[in-house]
C-alpha cells in the first residue's frame, strides 16, 4: 500500500512536471535549460518510460537470482561522504553504514524492507516471562573474514566490549546495550543475555547495522580494538581496501554460510558533490548513488537511469522551546502561520512526504488519526497581534541533513517567509552543524530546526527524544511528567495493539501542545542505471547489496 | 569607526600635499581606456550599492513558495531561486554586501598593517624583527586556509568576515608600508624633522607616511577585488552571511546542488563576482600604471 | 650560501612554533566543541564529558599545548577525533592527490603562462597582446570555484566528454606504490588506467591553473618587455642578429629568472591553496580534507595540516631563494632577509 502510495505520488509529480509549460512556476521541468529545446523535449519523453519502468518495480523482498547472470562483475555505488570508519561500534554516519552491512552480521536482522526481526547469526530466541533473559541459539559453521569461529564466546566478547569494556568512542554502546546486565556462555552455540529491565526494542537494537554487529574476536585484539581501517565480520563480503575519500573496495566472501553475494566486488565510491554524483551516474561511471536532491531528478530519468525512493525512517521538526515559549496558544498561532503542504510540496519537490505524525508510516504505533495544528494565517495572525508577538529567534543548520536534503537554512527562510506574511519578524542565526550543536546546548533560541533519524523501527526511539533530559536531544525542552510516564509504561509492553494505541495517544498529547512543528519525512532516495536488479532501500537508510546485480 | 578616521587622514594626506602628482596620475589614468572602463563599473556598483535596494523590483528577502525555480523571464530577469525569491534582486542586493566587506576588510588590514609597518621600519631593531617575524607566520599558512580557520573560530557573519578576510592581508600591508619607511627613514628632512623634536608618531604620520601613500593605494585598489573574491569563496563555503541576507558566494554555494535543474541561479552571482573583481582590478592596475610606470607586474 | 640556508632553515622553527600557536588557540579556544558532533546523535552530557575527559579536553589549554608539541617532536601530531585514525597517516593518504594536483596545473600554467606571455611582449600592443592581456585578467578575477562549475555543466553535464569527480575509475586504480596516481599506473604499465587518470586531471588542473597562468603569463610579458630593452638586446639587433633568436637566446633567457621566482611560490600557494578546486571536484586531496576537519572541530587534524602545509610554504619560499640565486650570480646573500 504505501510502496504503492509512493509511486503514485512520484508518477503524480513527473506528470504534472511534464504538463507544465517553461517558466511555469515551480516546475521541474526547467533541468535542460543549458540544452536546446529539442533535448529537452526527448528527455520529457524518456522521463515518463523511465518512470513507468520505476513504479513497476520497488521490490519488498530480494529475487531469485537467475543462473545465468554474471557473477564476475563489479557494483559500483557512489554516496555523499567518505565513510568515518568501518568498525560498527566506533562510527554512527549512514556512510559507514553501508559497507559495514555488507561486511558484519548481528544476532537479529530485519527484514528486507521492513523492521521486522528476523534470525541471522541467532537462529532462534526464548525470552523468559518476566522479559528480562533472552536465550539466544547461534548458528553453527559460521566464520569471521579471518577464520576464526563465530561462537558463543565471540559474542560474549562482542556484548562485553560494549558494556563493560566500554570507551567513550563506542557510540551506539549505550543505546544497543544499555539495559544489558549480564553476557553469560551456557554451551558453545548458546548465549544468555540478561536485562536490567524489560526492554521491548531490544531484538530490534540486535539487528541494527551500528553497534550491534559481531565483529571477529582475534582482529579486534590485533587492531588494537578499532576495526575502523581492518573490518573483520562474518558478512557475504570482505574488506579489501579503502583509498580515503575515495573508495572503499569489498570481495565476495566465498566461504559465507549463506547466499553467496552475486557482484565478485562491490566498490563503494565517495563523491561528495550531489550534483557531481548524478553526472558519475549518468556518465556510467558509477550504478547506484544515493543523497538525490530532488532537484536533479529529472536530469536522472532523462539519462535512462531509475529512481527508487522509499519512506525514509526519520523525522524533520521545527521545535519550539517551551521554556521561553511557554504559551501554548501562541505556539499553536505560530504553528498555524506556515503552510507546511505548500512549503514541502516546494522544498522537497514530491521526495519527502508531509508528517502528520513524528513517526513515520511503517513503524509500529504510526496512527493516521493523529491530527496536526492546520495553516490558518487569519487565525494565527489575530492571535500574534493580540499576545504581542512580534520577533522571534530561531536558530537553524546551514547543511543538508538526512532528514532534510533542502539545508535548514533553507526551510528556516521559508518558514521565515510565512511569519513574516503574519506580522512576525523572525531572525535567523544559523551555523554548521557543529557550530549549531554547541548553539542548542545553551538554550538561547525560541524555536529551532531539528531532526531525527531512526534506529531500530521501534516508536520508542522516536518519542524518547521528548522526555529526554538532555537538551540535545529534547531540543524543545518539553518535561511533563504525564508524558514520561506514558512513555515508560509503553516501553515495555509487548508488541501489539495496545502499545501501539500508547504511541498514538503520546503524538496527539505533544500534537495538541504544539512541541514541535512536523515538517516531513525525506524518502530514501536512490537513482541507479537502468541494467542494475533486485535493489532494495531498507527504511534503515542501508542497501544490502549482495543480492544485486547488472544485467 | 575610529579605524575608518585613520584612513582618511591618510588619503588626506595626498591631496594635501603631492597635489601636482595628483594630476599627473588622472592625465595618464585618463588616456588608459581599461582602467577608465573599471572606473565607469565601479562607479556603477557603489551606486548599485547605496540605490540597488531602491531599484530591485522585489524585495529581495522576500520568500514566495508558491513561486520557486522560474526561469529567466520579463518578470524575473534571473528567474527566482528556491524560495522563490527573485535572483535579479538579490545579485542588485549583494553588491552591497560585497562591496562593504570587501572596503572593510581592505580598511582594517590597511590600517593595522600600515601601524605595524610603519613600527616596524621606523623602530627597527628588535621591534623589526618581532613583528616581521609574525608577519611571516602568517604569510606562510596560506590565506584562505587561514580565512576559513578565522571564520570557525569566530563564527558566521558580516563583521566577522571583514575580520578574518581583512586579518589574512596585514603581512602584505605591513610589508609594503615597512620597506617605503626603511627607504625615506635615512631622507635628510627626517632627519631634520628628529632634531627639531617632533615626537615618533608626528614622524610616521607627518613626513615618512605621505611618501609611501601612492603604493598603498595601489596596493589597497587591487586588494578590494582579493576581498571581495575571498568574500564570494567564503560564502560559497557556507560560512558568509546569516540568512536571509543576499551575497553573491553564498548564493553560489547554496545554488550548487541545482547545478543541472536551475543552473541560472548559478550564472548571474558568479557573473557578477567576476566583474566587481574585473573592475577593481583594472582600476588598480591603471592606477599603478599612472603612478608608478616601473611597477609593472 | 650553505650557511643562508642553514639560517633560513633555523628560522624556520620559530615560524613554525608561531603557526602552530596560531592554530591550537584559535582551535581550542574558539572553535566549537567537537564531542557532540563526534559522538553523533545519541551523545548525552554524560557521554561528551567521558569523552572530553579520555581526550584531555578539560585539561588547561597550556597543558593540552604543551602535550601537542611534545608529540610533533616524535612525529605524533595525534589521532583524528572523528575517524580515530593517526592524523599523519590521514594525510599521507591525501597528500599524493594534492601534490599531483598542483604539479599538473603549475605544468599547464606555467608552459600556457610562459607562451602567452612572451607572445605578448613580442607582439606588444598588438592583437595577441590586449587579448592575452585581458585574458589574463579575466583570469584572476574569475571566482575558481564558479569557473569550476561552470566547466562541470559544460563538459560533464553537457557534452559528457570528462568526468567531474575523483582520480580514477576505481576498477582501473592501478596499485598504490607511490601515490601518484600518474606514475603509478606508468610503474603498472597499464596505459588504459593513465588515460583514465589523465582524464580526471584535466578539468580540475585546469580550474587550478587559471589563476597562476594569468599571473605567470603577466609575470612574463613585463619581465620580457624589460629585458627588451636592455642595451645588450638592442646592441644584439643593432649586429643584425635574427628577432627569433634575439628573443630566444637572449631576452628569454634573462626574462625567465623572475617569472621561476613566481612560479615557485604560485607552486606553494597552489599546494595549500587548492581548496576551493577540491571542494568543486570532490577531489580526494588535502584541501577539502581539512575544511571538513576545520568544520568539524577535529582538533589534530587541523594541526597537523596546518603545520604541514607551512613547512611546504616556506620551504617552497626557501628553494626559490636559493634557486634564483644559482640562476642569479649578481644576488649575494648575507644572511638577512632577502
Amino acid at each position: 500500500m504505501k510502496k504503492k502510495l509512493a509511486s503514485v505520488l512520484l508518477c503524480t509529480a513527473m506528470t504534472a512536471a511534464v504538463l507544465s509549460g517553461c517558466g511555469g512556476s515551480g516546475s521541474t521541468t526547467d533541468t535542460t535549460a543549458a540544452q536546446s529545446s529539442e533535448e529537452g523535449a526527448g528527455a520529457e519523453t524518456e522521463t515518463t518510460a523511465a518512470q513507468t519502468a520505476q513504479a513497476a518495480e520497488n521490490l519488498t523482498e530480494f529475487a531469485e537470482v537467475p543462473e545465468d547472470v554474471d557473477r564476475e562483475q563489479t557494483l559500483t555505488y557512489a554516496q555523499g561522504a567518505d565513510p568515518r570508519g568501518l568498525d560498527p561500534a566506533l562510527v554512527d554516519d549512514g556512510e559507514s553504514s553501508k559497507p559495514i552491512v555488507q561486511m558484519y552480521e548481528g544476532l537479529t536482522k530485519f527484514g528486507d524492507s521492513n523492521t521486522e526481526v528476523e534470525p541471522c547469526l541467532a537462529e532462534s530466541w526464548d525470552i523468559s516471562d518476566d522479559g528480562l533473559t533472552y536465550t539466544f541459539h547461534l548458528r553453527q559453521g559460521v566464520k569471521f573474514h579471518d577464520g576464526t569461529d563465530f561462537n558463543a564466546e565471540a559474542v560474549k566478547y562482542n556484548i562485553d566490549r560494549q558494556t563493560v569494556n566500554k570507551t567513550s568512542d563506542m557510540l551506539y554502546a549505550d543505546f544497543v546495550f544499555g539495559d544489558v546486565a549480564a553476557c553469560n556462555v551456557i554451551d558453545d552455540y548458546t548465549v544468555e543475555i540478561v536485562l536490567n529491565k524489560a526492554s521491548t526494542p531490544f531484538l530490534n537494537n540486535l539487528a541494527m547495522s551500528l553497534g550491534a554487529p559481531m565483529v571477529s574476536p582475534t582482529a579486534c585484539e590485533a587492531a588494537g580494538n578499532n576495526l575502523n581501517e581492518a573490518p573483520c565480520g562474518t558478512g557475504p563480503y570482505k574488506f579489501v581496501r579503502w583509498d580515503k575519500n575515495e573508495a572503499v573496495v569489498l570481495e565476495r566472501n566465498e566461504d559465507y554460510w549463506g547466499d553467496k553475494g552475486v557482484s565478485k566486488e562491490i566498490v563503494f565510491r565517495t563523491i561528495s558533490d550531489n550534483s557531481a554524483r548524478v553526472v558519475a551516474l549518468t556518465n556510467g561511471e558509477v550504478d547506484i548513488i544515493d543523497g538525490i536532491d530532488a532537484n536533479v531528478v529529472d536530469q536522472i530519468t532523462a539519462a535512462g537511469c531509475l529512481l527508487n525512493m522509499t519512506e525514509g525512517m526519520n523525522i524533520n521538526y521545527m521545535a519550539y522551546n517551551t521554556q521561553k515559549l511557554d504559551d501554548p496558544d501562541v505556539r499553536r498561532a505560530l504553528s498555524e502561520a506556515v503552510n507546511v503542504p505548500e512549503l514541502v510540496q516546494s522544498l522537497y519537490r514530491g521526495y519527502a512526504t508531509e508528517a502528520t505524525s513524528i513517526l513515520p508510516s511503517f513503524v509500529p504505533g504510526y496512527s493516521a488519526d493523529v491530527t496536526q495544528t492546520q495553516y490558518d494565517p487569519e487565525d494565527a495572525q489575530q492571535v500574534l497581534a493580540d499576545k504581542g508577538i512580534t520577533e522571534i529567534h530561531m536558530l537553524a543548520y546551514t547543511n543538508p541533513r538526512p532528514y532534510n536534503t533542502a539545508t535548514g537554512q533553507t526551510l528556516a527562510e521559508a518558514i521565515q517567509g510565512y511569519w513574516a506574511k503574519v506580522g512576525v519578524t523572525c531572525t535567523i542565526d544559523a551555523y554548521d552543524w557543529t557550530t549549531y550543536k554547541e548553539k542548542i546546548g545553551t538554550g538561547d533560541y525560541d524555536v529551532c530546526l531539528y531532526g531525527w533519524i531512526g534506529d531500530n523501527g521501534d516508536p520508542d526511539n522516536f518519542l524518547n527524544l521528548l522526555a529526554s533530559e538532555d537538551i540535545e536531544m529534547n531540543v524543545a525542552q518539553y518535561h511533563d511528567e504525564e508524558f514520561n510516564q506514558m512513555l515508560s509504561d509503553a516501553a515495555s509492553l509487548p508488541n501489539g495493539d495496545e502499545r501501539n494505541a500508547a504511541y498514538a495517544e503520546m503524538e496527539q498529547k505533544v500534537a495538541d501542545e504544539n512541541i514541535w512543528l512536523l515538517i516531513s519525512h525525506q524518502e530514501n532516495l536512490a537513482a541507479y542505471a537502468s541494467n542494475v536488479q533486485n535493489f532494495i532501500y531498507h527504511p534503515t537508510g542501508n542497501t544490502f547489496l549482495s543480492h544485486t546485480y547488472k544485467n | 569607526m575610529a579605524k575608518k578616521k585613520r584612513t582618511e587622514i591618510v588619503a588626506g594626506e595626498v591631496i594635501e600635499k603631492p597635489e601636482s602628482q595628483l594630476k599627473v596620475m588622472w592625465d595618464t589614468l585618463k588616456k588608459n581606456k581599461a582602467a577608465l572602463a573599471g572606473l565607469v563599473v565601479i562607479i556603477l556598483l557603489i551606486f548599485l550599492a547605496i540605490f540597488g535596494d531602491l531599484l530591485a523590483p522585489y524585495d529581495p528577502e522576500y520568500s514566495d513558495m508558491a513561486h520557486t525555480f522560474v526561469k529567466p523571464c520579463a518578470e524575473y530577469w534571473f528567474g527566482t531561486d528556491q524560495l522563490g525569491r527573485d535572483i535579479f534582486s538579490r545579485v542588485l542586493s549583494g553588491t552591497k554586501v560585497s562591496l562593504l566587506v570587501g572596503l572593510s576588510a581592505v580598511a582594517f588590514s590597511l590600517v593595522i598593517g600600515t601601524i605595524l609597518g610603519s613600527v616596524a621600519g621606523y623602530f627597527g631593531g628588535k621591534v623589526d624583527g618581532f613583528i616581521m617575524r609574525c608577519m611571516d607566520i602568517m604569510l606562510s599558512i596560506p590565506s584562505i586556509l587561514l580565512a576559513i580557520t578565522l571564520m570557525a573560530a569566530l563564527g558566521k557573519g558580516l563583521d566577522k568576515a571583514v575580520i578574518a578576510i581583512g586579518t589574512v592581508s596585514i603581512p602584505e600591508y605591513a610589508r609594503i608600508v615597512r620597506s617605503s619607511i626603511l627607504s625615506v627613514k635615512e631622507n635628510d628632512y627626517v632627519a631634520a624633522a628628529k632634531v627639531i623634536g617632533n615626537s615618533d608618531g608626528r614622524i610616521i604620520f607627518r613626513h615618512i607616511l605621505p611618501n609611501v601613500v601612492s603604493s598603498i593605494v595601489v596596493r589597497a585598489t587591487l586588494g578590494i577585488s582579493t576581498a571581495i573574491l575571498d568574500t564570494a569563496a567564503l560564502g560559497f563555503l557556507g560560512m558568509g552571511v546569516q540568512p536571509p541576507m543576499s551575497e553573491w558566494g553564498d548564493m553560489l554555494g547554496r545554488a550548487r546542488t541545482y547545478i543541472f535543474s536551475a543552473p541560472y541561479t548559478l550564472i548571474f552571482p558568479g557573473l557578477a563576482i567576476t566583474l566587481a573583481v574585473l573592475a577593481f582590478n583594472l582600476f588598480g592596475d591603471g592606477l599603478r600604471d599612472a603612478l608608478d610606470p616601473k611597477e609593472r607586474v | 650560501m650553505i650557511k643562508y640556508i642553514v639560517k633560513r632553515l633555523l628560522l624556520l622553527i620559530p615560524v613554525l612554533f608561531g603557526v602552530s600557536l596560531i592554530v591550537f588557540f584559535l582551535m581550542r579556544v574558539c572553535a566549537p566543541d567537537p564531542a557532540p558532533i563526534v559522538l553523533g546523535q545519541h551523545a548525552t552530557q554524560e557521554s561528551m564529558d567521558a569523552w572530553r575527559e579520555a581526550n584531555g579536553l578539560n585539561d588547561p589549554v597550556v597543558v593540552q599545548y604543551v602535550d601537542f608539541i611534545k608529540g610533533a617532536f616524535t612525529g605524533d601530531l595525534g589521532t583524528s577525533y572523528y575517524t580515530k585514525t593517526p592524523v599523519v597517516d590521514e594525510i599521507m593518504s591525501r597528500f599524493p592527490a594534492t601534490v599531483e594536483l598542483a604539479i599538473v596545473a603549475i605544468i599547464l600554467a606555467s608552459v600556457l603562462g610562459i607562451v602567452v606571455g612572451v607572445i605578448s611582449a613580442v607582439h606588444k600592443n598588438s592583437i595577441f597582446d590586449n587579448g592575452g592581456m585581458l585574458l589574463s585578467l579575466v583570469g584572476v578575477s574569475i571566482p575558481i570555484f564558479w569557473l569550476g562549475i561552470m566547466l562541470i555543466i559544460l563538459f560533464s553535464g553537457t557534452l559528457h566528454w570528462l568526468p567531474s569527480t575523483g582520480r580514477v575509475d576505481p576498477a582501473l586504480r592501478p596499485d598504490t606504490v607511490t601515490g601518484f596516481m600518474i606514475i603509478d599506473s606508468i610503474l603498472a604499465g597499464d596505459m588504459e588506467a593513465l588515460k583514465d587518470v589523465l582524464r580526471h586531471l584535466v578539468l580540475p588542473a585546469v580550474t587550478l591553473s587559471l589563476y597562476s597562468m594569468a599571473i605567470i603569463a603577466r609575470m612574463t610579458r613585463s619581465s620580457m618587455l624589460e629585458t627588451l630593452n636592455q642595451d645588450y638586446i638592442r646592441t644584439a639587433r643593432a649586429k643584425g642578429v635574427p628577432e627569433g633568436k634575439v628573443t630566444r637566446r637572449h631576452a628569454l633567457r634573462n626574462a625567465m629568472l623572475p617569472v621561476a621566482t613566481v612560479i615557485g611560490l604560485q607552486l606553494g600557494s597552489l599546494l595549500g591553496g587548492a581548496v576551493l578546486t577540491e571542494s568543486v571536484y570532490s577531489w580526494p586531496g588535502i584541501g577539502n580534507y581539512t575544511v571538513q576537519c576545520i568544520m568539524k572541530s577535529d582538533f589534530p587534524v587541523v594541526q597537523g595540516v596546518v603545520l604541514l602545509i607551512a613547512v611546504i610554504f616556506v620551504l617552497m619560499n626557501l628553494i626559490v631563494d636559493v634557486v634564483y640565486a644559482f640562476l642569479d650570480p649578481r644576488i649575494k646573500y648575507s644572511g638577512k632577509e632577502a
